[in-house]
């Protein structure tokens, strides 16, 4: 039995060695992602195009303005003292948020009266519209903050000068910094190697009825579980070096911190290998045909490991129903885990829940999987 | 002479169809799709867990909280007793933020002495952190300026009140954004990999030499080839476009037609990408591989998911290389800003030089590699 399975592994090596391109391919895809990510593709909202429009020209309103050049959110990329042509600029999309000062916004302030600001928001792209304004919000807050506190201040009313009464003290724990990167690419570990796994398997077996050859196979004393496991093995192995090259260019050229278990680590992987090539062979198997099988694959493999996994989309953000549904996902489980070795250090007593169903969905797979192999010409 | 191209799409429309499966990919895949990137696709936060640890237990710590527990963004579940219950929640992952008021802070708000409130986050998830961070603080403010209000006295002292309002899509439905996004996936799987796969596979198979010893000259293989999924892509161009009407709402401010003749030029730009991949592949796998790998960075650097502006200058730049860049402003400007020719022809002239560029192209290469 040995024998067969490994003749049938490297029958399949072979088949990927044959084939340079689509190794250097598979390969070169998860780096190219890696250093994408890593070099600054960011899903944070900064540099956001906004228009001033100051009808009120004091001191103060340019301190305003100023305020919001100071921070990363915003870059004013139109400034005017008098109302004309934002509506067009808002339609052709050169700025996202338009904030207009009213006249005598410095004299009502200092008079005791409340003034309005408005602020108009481009709310095509929802999440970034969103985000930044509840950036400006806050600016503003904190600049009308500091200023009342300096007014009362200057007449005597507050003894502490120019300084907010409550102050927010923030501290980050893990990624101190804050890096886009740090937090994306232990994500896109798994998501490369679950799209990559099954895709890559999806086309084995369709393959084999494609050419034929599964004739012969099937003439063969060999079982379909042998036959799993020796497509299975082959794909294994490349998700391995895929995912230490991920992580080695993540290390290596982005500085990425590793804190955890690298054996930890590796289980989880292998586990996780498992479950989503499991994924393309059960694909496969079930169609015959690599075209339908490839869609599929991307289809079952992609969106889920995007979208349902928490890679980039916060999960608690997500309707209810599709909370549940992430449940489902072995990639949100891996993603979890992969964040907690890398990032906190967590080891397997705080991740057992992951590791356990990680475990779970292997062999449902792979049974699944063997069910699915018939070997029999109908 | 057209005669040899409608045949030629007749049998490929039933090759395709053989298979009755492949109406799962083609047409139910774009819906569902649809239905997860609008529901699921936000970087905003809603429903934060977050723990307080309120070390004074006052009137004012509690505004505080229900301030907290008033916004949609945080979901307050844990109130924690010390801070050692605070690294466990945050090391577990329970929670992504703890607010800790300390004791003394009614105190000190009365006595005007400045008082600090802490904000630990979870930084693993650095986009949730910054915007946790935005938020709290501004809730925060707010308490500030409470404080002070109290003790302006009347003539003296003005609140900045800010009234924001949000334009072409008022209620912040990611959905309404991610249409469009959803349009250029299906349309770059079904005319890009869909059809490298088709014609390496009749190459793998051996049918492709049948095709080349028939009188059918090359350039009536090309249309016979590329036209079938062309009308496949509009198709699904209309599907998605009707199923967020009818599950999202969607509005369609622009003009239909316009948009389809967008998503045309946008069409042949893949299309002629897809035939040039296929003259350089020798088997399905390594048409898939090769597509993929010009897809994955496509989208990546086209301004869908992410914004271009947060990007670095240089990534920047690298974004006007991207046909996918342009199709998805040309969409979403015309879907819900309702823009026209008037605007949008810098990004329709470089679809079409795109488009005309890489036709002409592939179409060379295309008849060499008959040949």
């Amino acid at each position: 039995m040995r024998n067969r399975i490994l003749s049938l592994i490297r029958k399949e090596t072979l088949h990927i060695f044959r084939d340079p391109r689509s190794l250097y391919l598979a390969v070169g895809l998860p780096v190219l992602m890696v250093i994408l990510f890593g070099l600054g593709i960011t899903f944070d909202v900064n540099n956001v195009r906004i228009g001033i429009i100051d009808l009120d020209n004091s001191p103060l309103s340019r301190d305003l303005a100023f305020r919001l050049h100071a921070s990363s959110y915003f870059d004013i990329s139109s400034h005017e003292t008098v109302y004309r042509g934002m509506d067009q600029l808002l339609d052709e999309g050169k700025v996202k948020i338009v904030m207009v000062i009213p006249p005598q916004f410095s004299r009502s302030l200092n008079s005791g009266r409340d003034v309005k600001l408005q602020l108009l928001t481009d709310g095509s792209d929802s999440n970034t519209a969103q985000i930044a304004q509840g950036y400006l919000l806050s600016l503003i807050q904190i600049f009308s903050v500091d200023e009342l506190s300096e007014e009362l201040n200057r007449l005597g009313l507050l003894a502490t000068a120019g300084i907010p009464p409550i102050q927010l003290e923030s501290r980050i724990w893990y990624n101190p910094d804050l890096r886009s990167s740090t937090f994306i690419v232990p994500g896109l570990i798994a998501v490369v190697m679950m799209i990559l796994a099954a895709m890559l398997t999806s086309l084995t077996i369709a393959r084999e009825w494609e050419n034929g050859t599964m004739e012969q196979l099937i003439a063969s004393p060999i079982k379909p579980i042998e036959v799993i496991i020796g497509k299975l093995i082959p794909y294994y192995i490349l998700g391995l070096l895929q995912t230490s090259l991920v992580i080695g260019v993540g290390i290596l050229l982005f500085g990425i911190p590793f804190k955890g278990s690298l054996l930890l680590l590796f289980l989880a992987s292998s586990l996780f290998l498992i479950c989503s090539s499991g994924i393309g062979i059960y694909i496969s198997a079930a169609t015959r045909s690599q075209q339908l099988s490839f869609m599929l694959s991307v289809i079952l493999t992609m969106l889920p490991a995007f979208i349902l996994s928490g890679f980039i989309f916060p999960i608690s953000s997500m309707p209810r129903v599709i909370q549940g549904l992430t449940y489902l996902v072995p990639a949100r489980y891996f993603l979890t885990a992969l964040r907690g070795i890398f990032l906190k250090g967590t080891g397997l007593s705080v991740l057992w829940p992951q590791v356990l169903f990680l475990i779970l969905f292997a062999v449902g797979i792979m049974t699944a999987c063997t069910r699915k192999m018939t070997m029999r010409l109908d | 002479m057209f005669q040899a191209v409608r045949h030629l799409i007749r049998k490929e429309f039933i090759q395709t169809f053989r298979d009755k499966r492949m109406i799962i990919p083609l047409f139910i895949a774009p819906v569902i799709q649809l239905i997860f990137f609008g529901l699921a696709v936000t970087t905003d936060i809603k429903n934060i867990s977050v723990a307080v640890l309120d070390l004074d237990r006052t009137l004012q710590s509690r505004k505080l909280i229900s301030a907290i527990e008033a916004s949609p963004s945080f979901d307050l579940n844990h109130h924690a007793a010390d801070y050692d219950r605070i690294d466990e929640l945050i090391l577990r992952g329970k929670i992504q933020a703890a607010i800790i008021i300390p004791q003394d802070y009614e105190k000190d708000i009365k006595r005007n002495i400045q008082t600090q409130i802490q904000l630990i986050a979870d930084g693993t998830d650095a986009n949730t952190a910054t915007i946790i961070m935005g938020y709290i603080g501004q809730l925060v403010a707010v308490q500030s300026e409470n404080v002070l209000a109290d003790l302006r006295q009347i003539g003296i002292g003005g609140i900045m009140m800010p009234e924001p309002r949000i334009w072409y899509n008022p209620e912040l439905k990611s959905s309404v954004y991610m249409v469009p996004g959803v349009i250029c996936l299906v349309l770059l799987l079904t005319t890009l990999i869909f059809t490298s796969m088709a014609i390496t596979k009749e190459r793998e198979v051996g049918t492709i030499e049948q095709l080349i010893v028939s009188p059918i000259k090359s350039w009536q293989l090309m249309l016979g080839k590329t036209i079938p999924f062309c009308l496949i892509g509009l198709c699904d161009v209309a599907l998605v476009l009707l199923a967020g009407k009818l599950i999202f709402s969607l509005p369609t401010k622009g003009s239909i037609l316009f948009l389809f003749l967008v998503a045309l030029v946008f069409i042949v730009t893949s299309l002629s990408l897809g035939l040039l991949v296929s003259t350089i592949s020798r088997t399905q796998q390594q048409a898939m591989m090769t597509s993929f790998f010009i897809i994955m960075p496509a989208m990546m650097l086209s301004g869908i998911f992410s914004p271009i502006d947060s990007m670095p200058r240089f990534i920047q730049y690298i974004t006007y290389l991207n046909p996918l860049r342009y199709f998805s402003t040309a969409l979403r400007g015309i879907l819900l800003k309702g823009n026209d020719l008037a605007v949008l022809w810098p990004e329709i002239l470089v679809l079409l030089l795109f488009g005309i560029s890489f036709f002409i192209i592939s179409s060379v290469r295309f008849r060499k590699y008959l040949e």
